[in-house]
């Protein structure tokens, strides 16, 4: 393995006594596309800012292309920021904001041009290279603001929400042209967003942070699968959490006692161990089980049926005293009465056994 | 209809009589200016540019006019870059005793101009700089660096902050920050703070009398001239000062609609 081009050290920030980021260590390697991902308050963006130096941690040490680089100024360090509102000059053009970095750097005027005009018609924009500012729209502006980071060749491209004031239909285009210019690049991206969608369709490899710390980090099939605590689960999509108690452990399976029935599932743990169960919504299946990795759910009451488009979503009662409420993602072709009483099952492969972490309420 | 119109009538003869009363002894200004007499008193006895002519023609008023130029132009220009400095340093860092800062920038604009001018006076006569035009300057300069500082400040938004973030992440040295990128997106509310700094240093009248010896600005000559006497020539000499003021304040007012563009 080559040395990580970003590598980061117990970095810490506090802001008097409140925490924003809590001793995190990662390694982040050449042509990755990185996504920070969170909800408000998880630190991610403190932790991107600490990368782009404008904000100074308050313990622990940031590597970058090997060098040391935690008391460097944001101008000393390889890395270009993108930011949340673009933060574009108002009074230049499209070509003289791309070129201001190159400028900067004391580029000649031609050369600088040509480079400029090179990134603007990397991000699509070459009609509009003297256009100003007031005159673009939010998608526009957005790929001034990447074509002024990437013009500089930075060895690590931070981007601060970058998709977060454009609409759906913008957004969705935007992400998959981040994508596609990022593979073209060969380039380190490393994305700050609060949206798990944005998150799985972007990164090779997501690392999702919660209260400052890093709660799970891997790629996004992996963690939605397979999360490594119920705050990923929950934080990944929709899941339902199910507690219960282990009651037989052994030979990589546990058997689960809830209020739903013994479930038994691979996982490991010990006899008595209180454990958290995800099961995804579309996982849950209704009428006959089959197959013989199928576990039944019980009986469930099925209620509050929501057409979705590609689904419907519902709601199970199911298990003693109609206790424990699933969330449920039908096939929308399925016709189902409400209130209709219908066996429940699950495979077995799709139950997920998490630990009682410190996090979870 | 007429029922609408009933009912706002009350408000409408209100709306009169207070500009009546705020605009009337301008208008009678103005008005005795033309006056074709001696005495700037009704009657008005028709329109004649007899007062201009010799108001035009009096060297000693047109070399205040230049005083008072000269004077609203160079110390509207210190007090716009002092105050855009002070303005730009608060808004990128907030020093220990920020507040304290803040309110002494803010302080003068709550002394009266008679005090700051004898204090300044005292001072002046210490530094041998003396009761000159130069005085006069400086004085302005220190009465309006409040004002620009507040007009300033108020439109250093949120948004220039990730501005000025970027400019020096692709490389921009303070300076070529400042250079290239602030002072051009602060250009309107800058420009603003000129005009309203040299219309309040033209007609101001007690710091230039404290200050001035035999060069004198315009609003001290024109006291001087009344106080030899009536005429309409002092009616013609308040016209000229009262439209160049109207004309920096309808500028300044232009500069402020035409602030720096938000973020969208």
């Amino acid at each position: 393995m080559t040395a990580p081009v970003v590598e980061l050290r117990g970095v810490a920030k506090e802001y008097g006594a409140v925490v924003a980021v809590d001793d995190i260590s990662l390694e982040v390697q050449k042509g990755e596309f990185v996504v920070l991902l969170g909800p408000s308050g998880s630190g991610k963006t403190t932790l991107l800012s600490m990368l782009g130096g404008f904000t100074p941690p308050t313990r622990g040490q940031i590597l970058i292309e090997g060098r040391d680089v935690t008391g460097k100024a944001p101008a000393q360090r390889p890395t270009v920021t993108v930011f949340q509102d673009y933060a574009l000059f108002p009074h230049m053009t499209v070509r003289d904001n791309v070129a201001f970095g190159l400028a900067m750097r004391r580029v000649p005027k031609p050369q600088r041009h040509e480079l400029a005009y090179a990134a603007i018609t990397q991000v699509g924009l070459s009609d509009f290279s003297d256009r100003r500012i007031h005159q673009l729209s939010g998608g526009q502006r957005q790929r001034v603001a990447l074509a002024r980071a990437i013009v500089i060749e930075p060895a690590v491209l931070l981007l601060d929400e970058p998709l977060g004031a454009l609409d759906v239909k913008i957004r969705r285009q935007m992400q998959h042209e981040l994508h596609s210019l990022q593979r073209d690049l060969h380039a380190t991206f490393i994305h700050v967003t609060h949206d798990q969608e944005e998150a799985m369709s972007l990164a090779d490899r997501i690392v999702l942070l919660n209260e400052g710390r890093i709660e799970d980090a891997g790629p996004p099939e992996r963690i939605y699968r397979e999360p490594a605590t119920v705050f990923a689960a929950t934080f990944m999509g929709d899941t339902n959490i199910v507690r219960g108690t282990v009651s037989k452990a052994g030979g990589g399976r546990v058997a689960v006692e809830t209020a739903v029935g013994t479930l038994d599932c691979k996982g490991s743990g010990e006899a008595g161990e209180a454990v958290c169960l995800s099961l995804r919504p579309e996982a849950i299946r209704c009428g006959k089980a089959n197959g013989p990795d199928s576990v039944p759910l019980g009986t469930g009451r099925l209620g509050d049926f929501v057409f979705q488009g590609t689904f419907r979503r519902c709601h199970a009662v199911a298990g003693p005293d109609a206790s424990v409420r699933l969330q449920m993602r039908l096939p929308p072709e399925i016709e189902i009465e409400p209130e209709a009483q219908t066996p429940i099952w699950i495979r077995s492969s799709d139950i997920v056994v998490l630990k009682e972490g410190q996090n979870d309420r | 209809m007429w029922a609408r119109w009933r009912s706002q009538l009350p408000v409408g003869i209100y709306l009169l009589v207070m500009l009546t009363f705020i605009y009337l002894p301008v208008i009678i200004l103005v008005l005795f200016s033309f006056q074709h007499g001696v005495l700037p008193v009704p009657p008005f006895e028709g329109p004649s540019l007899e007062w201009y002519r010799k108001a035009f023609s009096n060297d000693r008023l047109m070399d205040a006019l230049l005083n008072s130029v000269i004077i609203a132009l160079s110390s509207s220009f210190g007090a716009t870059i002092l105050g855009f400095f002070a303005a730009y340093g608060m808004f990128k860092h907030t020093p220990v005793g920020a507040s304290a800062v803040r309110f002494i920038l803010m302080a003068p604009m709550t002394v009266s101009y008679l005090i700051i001018g004898l204090g300044l006076l005292i001072v002046f006569n210490f530094a041998g700089i003396g009761k000159s035009l130069l005085s006069v300057g400086i004085a302005h300069c220190v009465i309006n660096l409040p004002i620009c500082y507040a007009i300033i400040y108020s439109q250093f938004g949120g948004h220039l902050r990730n501005i000025d973030n970027a400019a020096h992440d692709l490389g921009a040295s303070d300076i070529q920050t400042m250079i290239y990128v602030i002072i051009p997106v602060m250009a309107p509310p800058m420009l603003a703070a000129f005009l309203i700094s040299a219309t309040l240093s033209w007609d101001e009248f007690i710091i230039a009398f404290l200050l001035s010896s035999f060069d004198v600005t315009l609003p001290v000559m024109i006291f001087e001239m009344l106080r030899a006497g009536l005429t309409p020539e002092v009616n013609a000499a308040g016209t000229i000062v009262f439209a160049i003021s109207v004309g920096l304040a309808f500028f300044a007012a232009v500069a402020i609609l035409l602030r720096p563009e938000r973020k969208s």
